[in-house]
């Protein structure tokens, strides 16, 4: 929390125009918002760049940073605005995504095996589970894949999730709960083979 | 207000679908230099919408002294305090629902924007209908001469057309959510504005004439708010 303090007070003391203060803004920043819009496009590639956008955004808007405000949903809300951009600059030129793990994402099977022979089954486990999570949600909508990954895997509130996606508690908690549904589902379908589990 | 159970509750839902991004890139070592090319600080933005805000007053008020008050007007004093009570507590709201810092500085709520953007709107419609002054017969049949209409129109297109690019001017790259609703609650406020100056300068007594010639500014603004707040004003 001291963390997230001292990053706004940075954010603060850059939109009153110290040019000093954008290596602190950067530094607390740069990887939650990596690994967040890697999640988003389910690639390295495009979320280097969409990463770079988003530093670029931020810096052109730095002025409106409210006094007081909190730059990590500010931050986020502005790499879901490069985000949602990006993809309907897609959508437009008619491309589609690549499938899940063909992109570079860094999945824990993609590190080399070194333990023993179970260990590896383990990890070939779950470098499958990694893959399938990111296929469904690469072909969820938009709205509740950013709605999961913002409540799973960034740990914002379902409140905090509501005010960087511009919507209502309930509609987020209702979108979160759709994605997590098609991923049950299709992780149930995934074990059901193997053990008979009703994925539950 | 949420309920802070629900957070928990979702974790302990879904604690066992895997992250499919384990391994992180290393951040960067060292400095990072800033962007090279200038943006504005916060003391500049002030200053932008200061300016902004003065031209707002002052340019209504300049097209109302050119234009020339109603007739009658003495005798409608009490009723175009009370419009202009209203219109005016129209405006702070949708520039509230618009520019506010909200919670943590990413505005209010878009649904209060959405709101206030549809009932200004509504609530035009609505009083031009029922609230007259107290000697005036409300005439719903006619729309009262077009070329009075034309005239009124043309006066809130005056208004509003510069009241709307200096506002849009001053939100630019400000809004990181619900840009269109934002830059629509501001447009309507500076269709409201346009719709207070013809309230001050028209006394066409015909119900449609005031729905729809000094409705339509307002409509105008706050389609047009919506599209270039939504183009220009979203970060």
């Amino acid at each position: 929390m001291a963390r997230e303090d001292s990053l706004d007070e940075a954010m603060d003391r850059y939109s009153r125009g110290d040019a000093a203060a954008f290596s602190v803004v950067y530094a607390g920043l740069e990887l939650k918002l990596r690994s967040f819009l890697t999640r988003l496009t389910g690639a390295t590639g495009p979320a280097e760049d969409l990463l770079q956008e988003t530093f670029m955004r931020i810096h052109r808007a730095r002025g409106s940073f409210a006094p007081g405000g909190a730059v990590v949903p500010w931050a986020y809300a502005i790499a879901r605005n490069a985000w949602l951009d990006h993809v309907r600059a897609h959508k437009a030129r008619g491309k589609t995504q690549l499938p899940a793990g063909e992109q570079g994402v860094a999945h824990p099977a993609a590190e080399p095996a070194t333990g023993p022979e179970a260990d590896a089954e383990q990890a070939v486990i779950a470098h499958e589970t990694a893959i399938l999570v990111e296929t469904v949600l690469a072909r969820l909508p938009s709205t509740q894949r950013e709605a999961f990954v913002l409540l799973r895997y960034e740990g914002m509130s379902v409140e905090d999730a509501a005010d960087v996606l511009g919507s209502t508690t309930s509609a987020v908690k209702l979108r979160a709960f759709r994605a997590y549904e098609a991923l049950r589902a299709a992780l149930g379908q995934k074990r059901a083979p193997q053990g008979g589990d009703d994925g539950r | 207000m949420v309920d802070n159970d629900d957070s928990e509750r979702f974790d302990e839902l879904w604690a066992d679908i895997p992250d499919p991004l384990v391994s992180r890139p290393a951040p960067r070592d060292g400095p990072v230099p800033g962007p090279s090319t200038a943006s504005l600080t916060r003391r500049e933005i002030h200053g932008r919408r200061l300016f902004a805000l003065a031209v707002c007053v002052l340019w209504p008020v300049a097209v109302l002294r050119v234009v020339g008050t109603r007739q009658g007007i003495e005798d409608a004093l009490t009723f175009l305090a009370n419009q202009t009570v209203v219109w005016g507590a129209l405006i702070a709201l949708s520039v509230f629902a618009s520019l506010s810092k909200g919670r943590k500085g990413l505005g209010e709520p878009v649904r209060l924007a959405e709101l206030v953007t549809l009932a200004a709107p509504a609530a035009f419609m609505v009083l031009a209908l029922f609230w007259l002054p107290a000697d005036r017969r409300r005439t719903y049949a006619e729309l009262g001469p077009p070329l009075q209409a034309l005239g009124c129109f043309s006066v809130g297109l005056l208004v509003l057309a510069p009241l709307l690019a200096i506002a849009i001017w001053s939100v630019r790259w400000a809004f990181p959510t619900g840009a269109g609703w934002r830059g629509a609650a501001l447009g309507a406020a500076c269709g409201l504005g346009a719709a207070l100056i013809l309230t001050l300068h028209c006394s066409v007594p015909f119900v449609g004439h005031v729905a729809l010639a000094h409705g339509a500014p307002l409509l105008l603004g706050a389609v047009l708010g919506g599209v270039t707040g939504a183009k220009l004003g979203r970060i």
